[in-house]
């Protein structure tokens, strides 16, 4: 039985509506993003000449810090974020692979892991300012002598005054990374660097 | 309005199923290469496309239930149409994975991860019913034949195996080192049993079926799909898993992302090659059905598209640790036909639409 109603020209106009559809949506929300309508950039911080590479088993690591990384989702409230960019120097002969974790721990705040959907977001832009590629996913290999980079974002608790992260990437050891924000000497908003340390975490049997 | 429902069969969860899963191969192919960017949001119109097929589809599924349980008991016990229930309370599943990788661009994090986490307990409440009740159906049925065997038998064990990949997501997202962590994994972990024993005992029942009564008739021909779709799953839950345990910093239940992380890595690949075999097979038999038996225009046609979509994202997963520049060619690849697929589908189905014979009961049987 025939079902009354839909022309052949209905069933093209109302299938290309289906499928063009969300391109159109992601076509909009990709311009919006574009223009920074819900984003601010705040400005990358570095450690002001402070010979602070560290390296260990021949993996050197450097980071930049954006804080204070604003980011407005289309239908929420406006968040800030610490903004790190990881970069990994393999100073040896031959290549290595890398499978980092972070985990960010300020006073009264529970840990937290990176935000990888925030990062997917901004990184376009990171690597704009940057320019470097970010590296995705969980394991990824740094050829001899080369550089590599990394994004991890961690969401920034309103009243946040002092965090440090942990860089997991040796089995034997973690780089903790510090940061306080210093009223007396700077503006509210700026976080200065306090250093850097090895800690050694119990990894279940050793 | 009452005939649409009446009529309104199990099988329209896997429109939802093979429209949000495409949000996830974007956002994946996004990833690959600053060309590709843009596809991230490509991936969130499909989420809200999804949305809105997912909240037109459950209204008449649901309503069905109240105005005619009398349809919805037949279908149950059907051999072929029960199998497709699970594919709403599946839909709820997709809907928490896309709103967990997606959602905090629309939303922001803390509303999406815990809208997730309501999707998961939805869906796998859902997905445990589902999934009793037409074992049950099946061993209680006492006209079921070998020639009712088909690859949509997967439906209800793969509707399982979706859990756990919602359930690591959530962990990787946000819930690892919280309470619900867990509770969480306890019900991963028993979803993962019953759907990867089931995937076995099935799949046995399905192959004698193949192998002693011949190919089903044309109209089942896209189920050969689904086959591809629980070594899929599978692959994308383990990657999950090692994220998850990154995300409970390097350490989650006692496992460590050092110890487990190789036999992850081995495993996926073996499942994942597994699939790719799969895929060979289908495109075979797809020429069979074209070419000798025939291959009508049906609703079952969505079975080419969320198997397929997993099997891709899969791809995209096991890009991010093994082989990774023929892999992201591949995803980029893939993620194109993925698309194309999807479109064929949807014109084919609005054309079925057309035909009327969605008011006609289309039983397949051998």
């Amino acid at each position: 039985m025939k079902e009354p109603g839909m022309t052949r020209l209905g069933i093209v106009l109302v299938g290309l509506a289906v499928v063009l559809l969300p391109w159109c949506a992601g076509g909009l929300l990709w311009l919006s993003q574009a223009h920074g309508i819900h984003e601010s950039i705040a400005s990358g911080e570095d450690r002001d000449g402070e010979a602070a590479t560290l390296a260990y088993k021949g993996v050197q690591v450097d980071w930049t810090l954006y804080p204070d990384w604003e980011f407005k989702p289309l239908l929420g409230a406006e968040s800030a974020y610490f903004v790190f960019v990881f970069h990994y120097t393999n100073t040896g002969d031959r290549a290595i692979y890398l499978m980092p974790s972070y985990t960010l721990a300020s006073p009264g705040e529970t840990w937290q892991a990176a935000n990888e959907e925030i990062a997917s977001y901004i990184e376009d832009q990171v690597e704009d300012d940057l320019g470097v590629r970010d590296e995705p996913g969980l394991l990824y290999s740094v050829p001899a002598h080369s550089t590599r980079h990394y994004i991890a974002v961690f969401s920034q608790a309103p009243d946040a005054r002092e965090f440090y992260v942990d860089v997991d990437i040796w089995h034997d050891r973690s780089l903790r990374i510090r940061y306080a924000r210093d009223p007396a000497t700077s503006d509210a908003g700026t976080w200065n660097y306090l250093g850097s340390a090895w800690v050694a975490k119990y990894r279940c049997r050793g | 309005m009452r005939l649409i429902v009446k009529h309104f069969g199990p099988e329209w969860g896997a429109a939802v199923m093979g429209t949000a899963a495409i949000s996830i191969t974007m956002q994946l192919a996004s990833e690959v290469a600053r060309p590709f960017s843009a596809l991230l949001y490509v991936g969130l119109g499909y989420y809200l496309l999804a949305t809105v097929f997912f909240i037109v589809v459950l209204v008449p599924w649901t309503l069905r239930f109240f105005w005619y349980p009398e349809e919805v008991r037949k279908d149950l016990a059907h051999p072929i149409r029960g199998n497709f229930f699970p594919t709403v309370p599946i839909s709820f599943i997709l809907a928490g994975t896309g709103t967990n990788k997606l959602g905090p661009f629309l939303f922001g994090p803390t509303i999406a991860y815990h809208l997730g986490v309501v999707f998961f307990f939805v869906g796998a409440a859902g997905i445990f019913i589902f999934g009793v009740l037409l074992v049950r159906a099946q061993f209680l049925n006492k006209d079921i034949r070998v020639g009712h065997a088909n690859f949509a038998w997967f439906i209800p064990p793969v509707s399982h195996l979706v859990i756990p990949v919602l359930g690591a997501c959530s962990m990787d997202v946000y819930w690892a080192d919280k309470a619900l962590a867990p509770v969480l994994f306890m019900v991963s972990m028993v979803a993962l049993g019953v759907g990867l024993l089931n995937f076995v005992f099935v799949g046995a029942a399905v192959w004698h079926r193949y192998t002693y009564r011949g190919v089903p008739p044309g109209r089942m021909a896209p189920t050969m799909m689904i086959a591809i779709a629980p070594t899929a799953i599978l692959v994308v839950f383990l990657m999950k898993f090692a994220q998850a345990i990154e995300a409970g910093h390097g350490s989650l239940f006692g496992l460590t992302l050092p110890a487990t992380f190789p036999i992850i890595r081995f495993a996926s690949c073996v499942l994942w090659g597994f699939s790719v075999w799969w895929l060979v097979i289908t495109a075979l038999f797809l020429g069979h059905y074209v070419t000798q038996v025939g291959h009508p225009k049906t609703f079952a046609w969505w079975a080419y598209t969320f198997p397929f979509e997993v099997f891709v994202v899969a791809t995209g997963l096991l890009s991010q640790v093994v082989a990774p520049l023929f892999l992201r060619a591949s995803l980029e690849v893939l993620n194109g036909m993925v698309v194309v697929v999807w479109v064929v589908v949807v014109f084919g189905t609005l054309g079925w639409l057309r035909s009327g014979e969605y008011f006609a009961a289309a039983h397949a049987e051998e």
